[in-house]
């Protein structure tokens, strides 16, 4: 299974037009083709976008649902469009899902937070490991709805996402896990071979599969 | 002989009618006397709603001369460039100093990957001369099309460019080489000379020599 990770930015007047008209119109046409996984807007960190998870079984299988959507009329004259009109940026990245922890899609979960972090180049397999490693430690306070690195786009690059309650439940879980002493040697591990770290707040749109 | 990469980030939901014009009225235009034409492409992942476009020169100053020609055709001032100016975000080019000679495929259907890696600042020739050492094993598993070093632009980076016939094949021939004691050993030399790499899939445009 591999993911794709869609970034688009939008106008920041045309966010809840896009929202509407992808929760009334787009997202029921675009999920006949394949499955969707999460669909978020931005809440910290970069504003006015909307993040969008899809699973795949390889390539290929990505290749022919993106074919099948181009040629599928509903979306091209009854969504894209008027999709367009709010877009600022596209971008699209391949994840591939990690061994460290296996993909746990969030439920009932207020807030999501993203984390990207770009690794010292040849370094994403010992980073993956350690934190493998060191995740069940981190897991008694909170648990990762899944780890990747990144295929395509800038490379050395490894994602989690992570689904709280809201966010002081997440500054309570980030304190707690802050003082956990095993997690503070997989940290310190971890730091020396990073170069970048962002992390951006996501919340769900009503239409998300995962919540 | 030097070649020259363009980047244009366009308007989303233009790209279609971009190519369209390209292809039937610039590329008539230019053919390839201002420059010859190696590939134009078309990006699916990464930054989205990108064109990249490959011209071989004789040299900085037949590209410099053949640029002002081209200013001076009204094709090109008054028919092609108003019509296109509108859908250009952004314009990025580079300077390629050839490291090996282009290799365009000889079939057609093809997907295309170019990754650029910045070195350390003094570090790119080094990089350059490991990698032209390991290329015998990599070339095993799939074709290359080019390796440069950045001349004007980004400075201390290498460019390199591969062809698979789909994703899926990409994928296969990436995991093998990965299984390759050659390319093993280079790994831990490359890694330390290199500060950020990125990796973007390019599919052909109908009006590329290479398809």
């Amino acid at each position: 299974m591999i993911h794709e990770l869609r970034t688009y930015t939008l106008k920041p007047n045309k966010v809840a037009d896009f929202i509407k008209l992808t929760g009334e119109v787009g997202y029921a046409i675009r999920t006949r083709h394949s499955k969707c996984a999460g669909y978020w807007t931005t809440e910290v960190g970069d504003l006015n976008q909307v993040v969008h998870l899809w699973e795949y079984d390889d390539f290929a299988h990505r290749t022919a649902v993106r074919t099948a959507l181009a040629k599928d009329p509903d979306w091209t004259i009854k969504y894209l469009p008027h999709a367009r009109e709010c877009h600022r940026r596209q971008e699209s990245t391949v994840l591939i899902p990690s061994d460290a922890w296996p993909f746990t899609p969030g439920d009932g979960n207020g807030v999501y937070e993203l984390r990207c972090y770009r690794l010292h180049p040849g370094k994403v397999g010992e980073w993956l490991a350690l934190f493998g490693k060191g995740l069940p430690a981190r897991a008694k306070y909170s648990a990762p709805v899944g780890v990747w690195s990144a295929e395509l786009g800038r490379l050395n690059m490894v994602y989690h996402l992570w689904g709280y309650a809201d966010l002081q439940a997440r500054a309570e879980v980030r304190k707690q896990v802050m003082a956990d002493a095993a997690w503070g040697e997989t940290v310190k591990g971890l730091n020396p071979l990073m170069q970048e770290m962002r992390t951006k707040i996501l919340l769900p749109t009503d239409f998300s599969p995962m919540r | 002989m030097i070649q020259e990469l363009r980047t244009y980030t366009l308007v989303p939901g233009t790209q279609g009618q971009y190519l369209k014009l390209s292809s039937e009225v610039g590329r008539k235009t230019r053919g390839d006397k201002y420059g010859k034409l190696e590939g134009f492409w078309y990006t699916e992942f990464g930054t989205l709603n990108q064109v990249v476009h490959l011209w071989t020169f004789d040299s900085l100053n037949e590209r410099e001369r053949l640029r002002s020609e081209l200013a001076k055709n009204e094709d090109w001032t008054k028919g092609y460039i108003p019509q296109i100016r509108s859908m250009l975000l952004a314009q990025e080019n580079k300077i390629l100093s050839v490291a090996l000679p282009l290799q365009p495929p000889s079939d057609t259907g093809n997907v295309y990957e170019l990754r650029w890696y910045r070195a350390h600042v003094g570090k790119a020739g080094e990089w350059i001369q490991l990698f032209k050492e390991v290329m015998p094993a990599r070339e095993k598993y799939m074709r290359r099309v080019g390796l440069w070093q950045t001349e004007i632009a980004q400075l201390n980076e290498v460019v390199h460019m591969w062809v698979y016939r789909d994703l899926n094949e990409r994928a296969a021939a990436r995991g093998k080489l990965a299984q390759d004691p050659a390319w093993q050993s280079f790994l831990p030399k490359s890694a330390p000379l290199l500060a950020h790499m990125q990796a973007i899939v390019l599919y052909p445009s109908p009006h590329s020599p290479m398809k």
